[in-house]
């Protein structure tokens, strides 16, 4: 299996390299999202990578549908957890995420007592998760670009060469641009093809990689052989999107 | 209904369904908040009150079912499946989300249709909480309540359209990587136009080749007791689509018999059932058998011969009905034909043809489903159910359940 993408080992290692977040300070105006905060205490969760996906896109979708002023951003972001598990068939236990929920806004503060306080926030989250499923129309199954993603990433596997694609980390970029524009709303505005072929597109700019038997023309790019209704400037108006994701980024201190 | 408490600042927050944005709900009063909750006007989701039930029709493995009336199309029928939310601390049910998530996902001729989820207004009445229902197009008849009715008489076109139908659905949602797991009579729906629907996936699950040479482990408290395959009786948790399969073998040999061919009251007495008519189950018929949980601690007679065709007999006329029978009520299920080896089968494809069910169902107007239906026999079949495990099953008379069986 060691072809396979480690998501989580892609974070565990960006993770020691950044500073720790204080979520309560965050300015959502500037565009902000709690994905960053979904992504936080998923991994502390150590739920798997497409759950934690599915929350951070469940969280999207609800916040396109309501005005987000009136909502605690941090509350539904742990309700659309606590739902992804349950849609992905990865229970995440409930304790388990106001305890983290919690101490990823509160640092260093300790497991909450079992008190009015716990119980308060249990009961927000569960009505948080309804209400969420009320305005999805309970819709709540996605397609990921993940698994397009993957198909792609094997085809081009062969298509490149064994050497020369494992001189260059092709496919771990990708899925590091793929998790990472899920901080990003516009990824509902994309079908999970698209936004596949982008990421690919993109980490094979970042190591200068061209692909053999493709002339570089006008008409003709790569992926058509895997997407036919992808047009240029779609294709170069994700690409930006994603590296938008970088610039959006809070500076930590 | 916005959730009140607020992650960042719990305190400040009164109890998880103050109806109003945070700020507000620290100002109003209970009552005002009542009253806030009985106007608010849900966009997102319609209300029930849409539809004006008209019957009880049914008890489902999650909640009861109802016959209701479109208001704004009188002559439009749905049926309305109440989701029970009994665990309120753990949100909503996953096993109904489940439901939802594969009934979206399943859009088939031989699959019952989902239209929408409906929910109550929320009042007093249900302490300000909604209640959820799922509608479905209506079916006028479940199969169950088909053949407990001695004047509806299929013929074996019929019949094969009947198990073509059925089967057309199971091959649809097994491709689809879904597996039904509640197989039986009761389930199968049939419209008043002669088309079979497959119902009620509450006990359904997603299930996946093994990962990683990981074999799975699902429940095997699954499938209502006189429709279980062997494998499940014997413990395993690493099943796949034949469990399925097996059930449809059962429902096949139910068009002719009329009434459920192996009617056990325990798991023992099914597995002696099942060796009665379909041979010992030993590892030279079923390799790997020995490997299974219950294999050593259930009592499996031995020496049994293998039965079906001959048991059969009497009731199917028609050689090749007996043979596709024999190839679905196969003990290992590795062997077991799949959805599509039996469409392809040549009970489909000889005469007579399989043929339109609309002209007999049209001689019947009443609706007939199994709940409405005397009972067919003494013991409660619904009373075997595996989800209700923990209810007393021993309710269900022992000795009428032998009276009644057919062989």
């Amino acid at each position: 299996m060691k072809d396979v993408i480690d998501v989580m080992e892609l974070q565990r290692e960006k993770n020691r390299k950044i500073q720790p977040l204080d979520y309560r300070q965050m300015d959502f105006a500037s565009g902000f999202t709690p994905a960053r905060f979904i992504f936080e205490c998923g991994m502390k969760l150590q739920a798997q990578p497409l759950t934690i996906a599915t929350a951070a896109i469940l969280m999207h979708r609800f916040f396109k549908e309501v005005d987000s002023s009136n909502y605690d951003h941090y509350l539904i972001a742990a309700s659309t957890l606590y739902l992804a598990g349950k849609v992905k068939d990865d229970p995440l236990k409930i304790r388990d995420i106001i305890n983290v929920a919690h101490n990823t806004l509160h640092r260093g503060s300790g497991p909450l007592e079992i008190g009015d306080e716990y119980w308060n926030m249990r009961d927000a989250i569960v009505q948080a998760e309804l209400l969420i499923m009320r305005v999805l129309k309970f819709e709540v199954s996605i397609v990921h670009p993940h698994k397009y993603m993957l198909h792609y990433l094997r085809t081009l596997e062969g298509w490149i060469g064994k050497e020369k694609w494992s001189n260059s980390p092709i496919a771990r970029t990708a899925a590091a641009f793929l998790q990472d524009y899920h901080h990003d709303p516009s990824i509902l505005d994309y079908p999970p093809q698209h936004i596949a072929i982008a990421c690919i597109s993109l980490a094979l700019q970042c190591y200068g990689i061209t692909l053999p038997l493709i002339e570089e023309n006008e008409d003709e790019m790569w992926y058509s052989v895997f997407v036919k209704d992808l047009q240029k400037d779609k294709h170069w108006e994700i690409m930006e999107k994603i590296m938008e994701v970088y610039n959006k980024e809070p500076e930590t201190v | 209904m916005l959730p009140g408490a607020n992650l960042r600042d719990v305190n400040h927050s009164g109890s998880g369904s103050t109806p109003a944005n945070h700020n507000h709900s620290v100002m109003m009063s209970t009552r005002e908040k009542e009253k806030y909750i009985e106007n608010f006007n849900f966009p997102f989701c319609d209300e029930s009150s849409k539809y004006e039930k008209v019957a009880k029709i049914g008890q489902g493995t999650f909640g009861e079912v109802f016959k209701a009336r479109d208001k704004s199309n009188p002559k439009k029928f749905v049926a309305m499946k109440k989701v029970l939310m009994d665990n309120e601390k753990e949100g909503f049910p996953i096993t109904a989300l489940r439901e939802i998530r594969i009934l979206q996902l399943l859009k088939h001729e031989n699959v019952v249709h989902l239209i929408e989820i409906c929910r109550t207004k929320a009042s007093q009445h249900n302490r300000y909480r909604s209640m959820f229902y799922l509608v479905f197009e209506f079916c006028e008849h479940d199969l169950a309540g088909l053949l407990s009715n001695v004047n509806v008489k299929f013929n074996l076109g019929e019949i094969k359209k009947v198990m073509q139908q059925l089967l057309n659905g199971l091959y649809y949602i097994h491709s689809n990587k879904i597996l039904h797991r509640d197989m039986k009579a009761a389930n199968v729906l049939i419209t008043k136009n002669g088309v079979l629907k497959l119902a009620d996936f509450g006990l359904a699950r997603a299930f996946s080749t093994n990962k990683n040479g990981q074999p799975n482990r699902f429940t095997n408290r699954v499938v209502t007791l006189w429709y279980r395959p062997p494998e499940l009786l014997l413990g395993e948790r690493n099943y796949g689509p034949p469990v399925d399969l097996w059930g449809a073998g059962c429902i096949m040999a139910e068009m002719w018999t009329r009434s459920p061919i192996m009617q056990g009251n325990s798991e023992q007495q099914q597995l002696t059932l099942i060796s009665q008519l379909c041979g010992s189950i030993t590892p030279t018929v079923w390799p790997g058998v020995e490997n299974l949980e219950l294999y050593k601690k259930m009592d499996l007679p031995q020496q049994q011969k293998r039965k079906v065709k001959e048991r059969l007999k009497p009731y199917m006329k028609d050689p090749y009905a007996l043979d596709l029978l024999d190839k679905l009520l196969v003990l290992d299920p590795s062997k077991r034909h799949d959805a599509d080896s039996a469409l392809n089968h040549d009970f489909f494809w000889t005469d007579p043809m399989p043929c339109d069910l609309g002209k007999m169902l049209a001689q019947h107007s009443q609706s007939m489903f199994e709940f409405l239906a005397p009972p067919r026999r003494p013991t409660n079949m619904r009373a075997h159910h595996t989800m209700a495990a923990a209810r007393p099953t021993s309710s269900a008379v022992q000795d009428g359940g032998y009276q009644d069986r057919v062989f």
